[in-house]
């Protein structure tokens, strides 16, 4: 069986523009404010990422 | 080969097996050959390739049979003592150059391996990140939506990551396979002697 990889690459690369889009859309309802990420290292388990700020 | 290199070649076969007269002849016949495949819109070193070898065309245009005869399979027994006691010596060295080589096919493999192993936990990491956005969400919605475009973004990272680890391992089986047919035919192929035709 052969893999359709142009197929892959576009669904790929639709993912990585929609996580970057989506993304920006989370940090423009932070405020564009990186402060607000920083959860002073009380995160929730279901939390995977971390902003740390100075 | 080129044109000129193959007349070169078939004249000094033919010198050998055919008649000065005959030697002409059969030039001409071959070089226009070559013209005609050039015509027909061959290069000139492909039209040279499909007629094949000098040697082999000199034969059949001749008549001469290429007798080959395997060398003898029949060791001396002193040969099969130094054999023995010089294992030590080449014995050690084979086994060294074998580890080498078998190295060689674990480093060229560890790259589609590190690949399989990045598009993985990309993957991974993407869709656990998305789903548990949406618990995140509950409790601050632009981080829920910040870790979902994460998500998203290490998903579609890891399915570009996958995607090129199938070619490139695609393009290493290929490697491996060939060096490991031209190993095998560089340590078992037959020895044979050619048994030429003398004028």
């Amino acid at each position: 069986m052969k893999l359709k990889r142009k197929f892959f690459v576009e669904i790929a690369l639709v993912f990585i523009i929609l996580g970057i889009l989506i993304g920006g859309l989370g940090f423009a309802l932070s405020g564009f404010s990186p402060q607000a990420y920083d959860d002073n290292g009380n995160a929730p388990w279901y939390q995977t990422f971390h902003v740390f700020s100075e | 080969m080129e044109r000129v290199d193959f007349i070169k070649a078939l004249a000094d076969e033919l010198s050998q097996m055919a008649r000065a007269s005959d030697i002409h002849q059969l030039i001409d016949y071959y070089d226009e050959m070559i013209l005609d495949l050039m015509e027909d819109g061959y290069s000139e070193r492909a039209a040279v390739a499909k007629l094949g070898d000098p040697r082999k065309l000199a034969r059949e245009a001749c008549g001469v049979p290429e007798i080959e005869r395997a060398f003898s399979k029949h060791v001396h027994p002193l040969v099969v003592l130094l054999l023995i006691v010089g294992f030590p010596l080449w014995g050690s060295l084979v086994l060294a150059g074998g580890l080498v080589f078998l190295s060689c096919y674990f480093i060229i493999w560890l790259i589609p391996l590190i690949g399989l192993i990045f598009g993985g936990t990309f993957s991974l990491v993407g869709v656990v990140s998305a789903i548990f956005s949406l618990f995140l969400m509950t409790d601050s919605l632009f981080m829920g939506v910040t870790q979902f475009g994460i998500g998203m973004l290490f998903f579609g990272l890891g399915i570009l990551c996958l995607t090129f680890t199938y070619t490139l391992g695609g393009f290493f089986a290929q490697v491996t396979k060939s060096v490991t047919l031209w190993c095998k035919q560089l340590l078992f192929k037959k020895r044979k002697q050619v048994v030429r035709y003398e004028a």
